[in-house]
């Protein structure tokens, strides 16, 4: 039994121009102690789908259906006291910018030590401290002791996420939710902090959900991967699947705009286009308005995700088989 | 924070300084250069002869070189009256009649008392006012505001924005003028205007008095703050951090109070505190329409009576409150606020 199991996950939000599907029909699962990658560009709804599983969407702003089953409870029918049992201690998250996310009235020190007494009731105030301190130290934060009694203003950005890490880790959750992680950082400090992440899931052996827009951090991090296009799956399969035998039309776009791949042409690759408005998405195929190979079903008809008997690749595409097998529209510029 | 504290009180000094200077020029040279109000024909009474004029001009310093007059009402309010003043204005009197007349804040012509002795007097009034009237709002305004912003667009929220508006627009003397009319006169359940001292064996004729006055004062605020306060939580309930909290497994009511309504509060301290410190200058509307005789009458009075030194004596006395309250409010945002450095 996986993990995580979300299926046909639907959530929107009412809005005063009327409702946007956010998330449209989402479905995929996470085994334990597995990597799964979601990528998509800004707005696809990769933030949107843990949100909902988390159950941190407003109520009265948002609705959700579908099924979320984690470790064989269902989350969408948890009541909230039960949910609350779950945040922070069976899936934690941590989120895209380290800087407004931790309190700034509240010392490092009893954010962290909030974390633990949260789960631990009997927990002693000197018991949730000696555990802050010792997770500062598996984020690899010098002298503990002393950043405990920082504010988080006194802290540079990368030290801040360790900082969130630390309290998302502080309970040992099955699950690890992280929403973008290191877009917010500078480069040298997101390589510091996916290194971080990379040696933690060993050492904690939680399962992780990694949002992202980076295919190449998908690569380097990940076990499994979910494309997301306009609130729907377009692709899921193995990394290794997935980077080797592409087949979504957007997918090779993502796959084309990664600097090192194409080394041949000067420019980097990027899909033409824009994403199109939930709010009124149109029939047929989400992503038919940038395709390069486009069909006339694609304006008419919408793709269902699927594959072959036993292939865990799955597509949601009109295309035919030879074409999107086809490695010059899989890898245009590198055969060039 | 010390060196910034002693260098706020600095700039407080400075501030206070500017102020006087202010007081001195337009009450004294100005007003004599642009009017024939000479503040001795006012003093020496109806048809005064013109060596009467100049006793008097004598008696209060006016016959001295302007900047000698600015020296001599700084030296007063630094040191308190000189010897050769209190010769001058109340011979061969006690020390404490002689303090009844003349003090640190100069002496009204009118009344021919100290303005200190008359602030005193009314500062009891306008204390009591205001500190019943801040309970009332913040008691009121932060639960509404916090309600409200919790849910946004709900019907509690609706009311609660309507009454707002209808708080804010409605003047103080019309609601105080009705709420007199028919909880005093006609039915009768609170003392006409006035006020009593505050007794702690039985506080409640102080309260009586103070109630009416009080909540029509606090309506405004109330108001104001429901505002500031829905606002202010509003905002900091979409923050990242309050995300934060619920992720780790906090519970709304935590959320809310630990996480959201601290970081809500820091600017209400900073208005709250500038707020208090401009109504102890005195509520000039509510105490004339409850007939309280406060700091905010008594500027009143000095007005109307063109008695020039209680004037600028009621006024500088309100600038050293607002900036005494100013630099509390500062020191206490340090305090509260983690994210200030004061150095």
């Amino acid at each position: 039994m996986p993990l995580l199991e979300v299926s046909d996950l639907h959530t929107s939000f009412s809005t005063d121009d009327g409702v946007v599907r956010a998330v449209d029909g989402v479905s995929f699962t996470v085994d334990r102690g597995q990597v799964l990658g979601i990528v998509g560009e800004s707005g696809c709804g990769k933030s949107v789908t843990m949100l909902s599983i988390m159950r941190l969407l407003s109520a009265r702003q948002s609705q959700t259906t579908g099924s979320v089953t984690f470790d064989g409870e269902d989350l969408l029918a948890a009541s909230t006291k039960g949910m609350q049992k779950i945040r922070g201690k069976e899936i934690a998250m941590i989120f895209q910018d380290p800087m407004t996310s931790l309190n700034p009235v509240y010392r490092i020190g009893w954010q962290l030590a909030e974390a633990a007494r949260l789960h631990n009731p009997g927990m002693s105030k000197a018991e949730a401290y000696d555990r802050a301190a010792e997770m500062l130290t598996a984020v690899g934060i010098p002298s503990p002791r002393e950043r405990l009694a920082n504010y988080p203003h006194e802290m540079s950005g990368g030290m801040r996420q360790r900082v969130m890490i630390a309290m998302a880790l502080t309970n040992d959750p099955k699950l690890l939710i992280a929403d973008e992680p290191t877009t917010a950082l500078d480069v040298t400090t997101q390589a510091q902090i996916l290194e971080l992440i990379r040696k933690l899931r060993t050492e904690f052996d939680s399962a992780i959900v990694f949002i992202t827009h980076d295919m190449g951090v998908v690569a380097e991090l990940c076990d499994d991967v979910v494309v997301m296009y306009a609130g729907k799956v377009v692709e899921r399969g193995t990394v290794t699947e997935l980077f080797r035998n592409p087949q979504h039309p957007y997918t090779w776009g993502l796959l084309g705009s990664l600097p090192g791949r194409n080394l041949r042409s000067k420019r980097l690759y990027s899909i033409p286009g824009s994403p199109p408005s939930l709010l009124h998405p149109p029939s047929g195929c989400r992503f038919a308005k940038r395709c390069a190979h486009v069909m006339e079903v694609c304006l008419t008809e919408e793709p269902i995700l699927g594959g072959m008997a036993n292939d865990p690749h799955l597509v949601a595409c009109h295309l035919a088989p030879e074409v999107r097998n086809d490695k010059t529209n899989q890898f245009p510029e590198v055969l060039a | 924070m010390l060196r910034y504290t002693i260098r706020r009180v600095l700039w407080g000094v400075l501030v206070i300084v500017a102020v006087s200077l202010a007081v001195f020029v337009l009450f004294g040279p100005v007003l004599r250069a642009r009017s024939d109000l000479s503040p001795a024909r006012i003093y020496a009474g109806k048809n005064p002869s013109d060596a009467q004029i100049a006793q008097v001009e004598e008696n209060l310093g006016l016959d001295k070189p302007v900047v000698q007059q600015y020296g001599n009402m700084i030296y007063r309010l630094v040191w308190g009256p000189s010897d050769a003043e209190k010769e001058r204005l109340c011979p061969g009197a006690t020390e404490e009649r002689c303090q009844e007349l003349v003090g640190r804040l100069g002496r009204s012509y009118a009344k021919q008392r100290s303005v200190d002795s008359l602030i005193g007097e009314r500062i009891g009034v306008t204390v009591s006012l205001s500190l019943v009237a801040a309970v009332m709002w913040l008691t009121i305004s932060i639960p509404i505001g916090i309600l409200s912003a919790i849910r946004p667009r709900s019907v509690f929220d609706r009311i609660t924005v309507t009454g707002v508006l209808i708080g804010q627009s409605l003047p103080i003397y019309y609601f105080g003028l009705l709420a007199l009319y028919f909880l005093t006169y006609k039915y009768k359940i609170f003392p006409q205007g006035g006020y009593e001292q505050l007794s702690f064996t039985d506080p409640w004729p102080w309260l009586s008095h103070l109630i009416l006055p009080a909540s029509t004062l606090a309506l405004q605020f109330t108001a104001l703050y429901v505002r500031l306060v829905r606002g202010g939580m509003m905002d900091a309930m979409g923050e990242d951090y309050v995300r934060t909290a619920r992720a780790k497994g906090a519970g709304e009511r935590r959320t809310i109070f630990r996480h959201a309504l601290r970081n809500a509060m820091l600017p209400i301290v900073t208005i709250f505190g500038l707020d208090l410190g401009i109504l102890l200058g005195g509520a000039i509307l509510t105490e004339a329409t409850f007939g309280l005789r406060g700091v905010g009458q008594l500027s009143v009075e000095a007005a109307s009576s063109l008695d020039v030194p209680l004037t600028g004596g009621v006024v500088l006395f309100a600038a050293v409150l607002i900036v005494g309250a100013n630099i509390v409010v500062d020191l206490a945002y340090a305090i509260i606020d983690p994210r200030i450095r004061l150095s």
